[in-house]
């Protein structure tokens, strides 16, 4: 399967990419986010979304804000809260955005699921969106090896003209 | 596609929240910093795991009061501040230039007068503070 990498909005703190699959016409995070901005897990999508556009604006992508997940990351970072109701219990935060960040200033969104168990590996909805992004990391890693693309501090150079082997 | 994030709305409540909850994230890790402590010695200082110090700095952790008011205890300073006690501090901070500038130290600067005892009548509600 090939894959593009595509530019998503650029925010004076982040430049955020997303993934698009050939002979598809929306990215891996639009998917996402048409899924769950009107689903029942809503609230933790707009927890997700107000954390994506406090990086891009003020705080950057640190990363305190990621959860590692093997070679990627995902989105919220720990246990999180939402507005659902005044007595949410935290470990209830099920949504999960795969992504990989690159350094403070870039990040590549994929898509993302709800996590039904400890692991991605046991949460059908999950683990395909963590594979795709894990596979995807593998072909991007040699892509930077071998001078493909480049990466600079807020920029991925030569992101246009290559198709990912994944 | 170059605005595709601004499609989405998040609710102010929202935002507002973990907005804040950065920002309390980012005031310990200054003021760690600032006293060159590091997140075990906070956890260690609360008698926390080093997890659950992770966890508060996530940008998604609801700080409670009192959580708050343990970490301002421990490290001895304000972490969040209300708007009126901000202008309080001012005026305090104000103060102790006036005195220190009558002393001679420091010129006061231009179009500044005012009487540290007016303050005293008119900011804060702790007299002993100003004093």
């Amino acid at each position: 399967m090939k894959i593009y990498l595509v530019e998503l909005q650029i925010f004076n703190k982040v430049r955020f990419y997303s993934l698009r699959k050939e002979n598809e016409n929306d990215t891996e995070a639009e998917k996402f986010f048409s899924r769950f901005s009107d689903s029942e897990n809503k609230s933790e999508f707009d927890l997700i979304l107000a954390l994506i556009k406090n990086m891009g604006y003020s705080s950057g992508a640190q990363e305190r804000f990621f959860r590692p997940e093997k070679e990627g990351q995902a989105i919220p970072s720990r246990k999180a809260i939402t507005f659902i109701e005044p007595d949410y219990d935290e470990s209830r935060f099920s949504l999960r955005l795969y992504c990989l960040r690159i350094n403070d200033r870039i990040v590549i969104l994929g898509n993302g699921g709800i996590k039904t168990s400890q692991t991605y590996q046991d949460s059908p909805d999950c683990r395909p969106h963590a594979e795709l992004i894990q596979r995807f990391i593998k072909s991007f890693d040699q892509a930077v090896r071998d001078g493909e693309i480049i990466l600079n501090d807020d920029i991925i150079v030569n992101q246009n003209s290559i198709a990912f082997d994944i | 596609m170059k605005d595709f994030l601004e499609k989405y709305n998040v609710p102010e409540e929202t935002q507002r929240f973990v907005d804040k909850s950065i920002e309390i994230g980012e005031e310990i890790i200054s003021v760690l910093h600032r006293k060159g402590l590091n997140q075990k010695d906070l956890a260690n200082m609360l008698n926390k795991s080093e997890p659950e110090i992770s966890r508060w700095l996530s940008g998604t952790h609801n700080f409670t009061l009192k959580t708050l008011a343990k970490i301002e205890a421990v490290l001895g300073e304000d972490l969040i501040i209300t708007p009126t006690r901000s202008v309080y501090k001012y005026f305090i901070y104000r103060t102790t230039c006036f005195q220190t500038e009558t002393a001679g130290a420091i010129d006061k600067p231009e179009g500044l007068n005012f009487q540290p005892a007016e303050l005293d009548k008119s900011v804060g509600p702790n007299k002993k503070e100003v004093a």
